[in-house]
């Protein structure tokens, strides 16, 4: 097989891989947080602990493991394709005066910072919530609390990394 | 009768302020000031609106890193 088809797929699984992260993570912050407030708020109704138990855990198995499959078919693909380079977008093209690296390379910060978000910020303290690990009612409150901070940010930064990853290949909107 | 001005009063601060929680020992989130919001991303507009200042503030720092 080519080189050039293995690089292709290797941009699709990035794709892929990509739409189950940040779709997940628009699920999370569009349909899962004003969920769990209405459902704590009707009192009559089933309650949130349904979601905590049989949607959570799996929505964010898929999350974090799609988090790490797009960093790495991404970083494989800027070492892997010729117009770009894994440390030069890392240094953000600095001295090169490539705009199209450049343009890469902020967006493959933003995508890290992300990554760091989701094992480092978002999965230990859902663990706590979900109760997969121990911890007390005010543990499990601050857990919440930085949680949803550490997804929120992501959502806030998905919008200019999108716009990167596209731009790249597609020019700057202004 | 001379006005003077009291040099040593208090300075006021507003109740929602945290300054104001520390001085007088609510250790509160700001989010739950009497339901004023001071976090944007506590709101999906505030984290919307964070979000394409920050792509428009970044898309000029790309084209300064880029010369362009």
């Amino acid at each position: 097989m080519e080189s050039i088809t293995l690089l292709s797929l290797d941009r699709w699984l990035h794709f892929l891989a990509g739409v189950t992260w940040i779709g997940l993570l628009y699920y999370f912050n569009l349909v899962n947080v004003p969920a769990m407030a209405a459902a704590n708020a009707d009192k009559g109704g089933p309650g949130p602990a349904a979601i905590g138990k049989y949607v959570m855990p799996r929505a964010l198995l898929w999350f974090r493991w799609a988090a790490v499959v797009t960093w790495l078919s991404g970083a494989a693909y800027l070492e892997a394709a010729p117009n770009y380079s894994l440390l030069g977008a890392f240094t953000l093209g600095f001295g090169a005066n490539n705009v199209q690296l450049t343009t890469i390379g902020m967006g493959a910060w933003l995508g890290t910072i992300m990554l760091f978000n989701v094992w480092v910020l978002i999965w230990p303290n859902q663990k706590k919530v979900l109760g997969i690990v121990a911890a007390t009612d005010d543990e499990k409150a601050k857990a919440r609390r930085v949680a949803f901070l550490a997804s929120r940010t992501n959502t806030m930064l998905s919008i200019p990394m999108l716009l990167f990853m596209g731009a790249a290949a597609h020019g700057l909107p202004f | 009768m001379v006005f003077e001005y009291n040099y040593f009063a208090e300075r006021r601060e507003a109740p929602w302020s945290r300054k104001y929680n520390r001085r007088h020992g609510a250790r509160t989130p700001n989010h739950a000031n009497g339901g004023r919001r001071m976090n944007p991303l506590d709101s999906i507009t505030g984290t919307i609106v964070s979000g394409l200042v920050l792509a428009v503030i970044l898309v000029f720092v790309i084209k300064a890193i880029a010369g362009i």
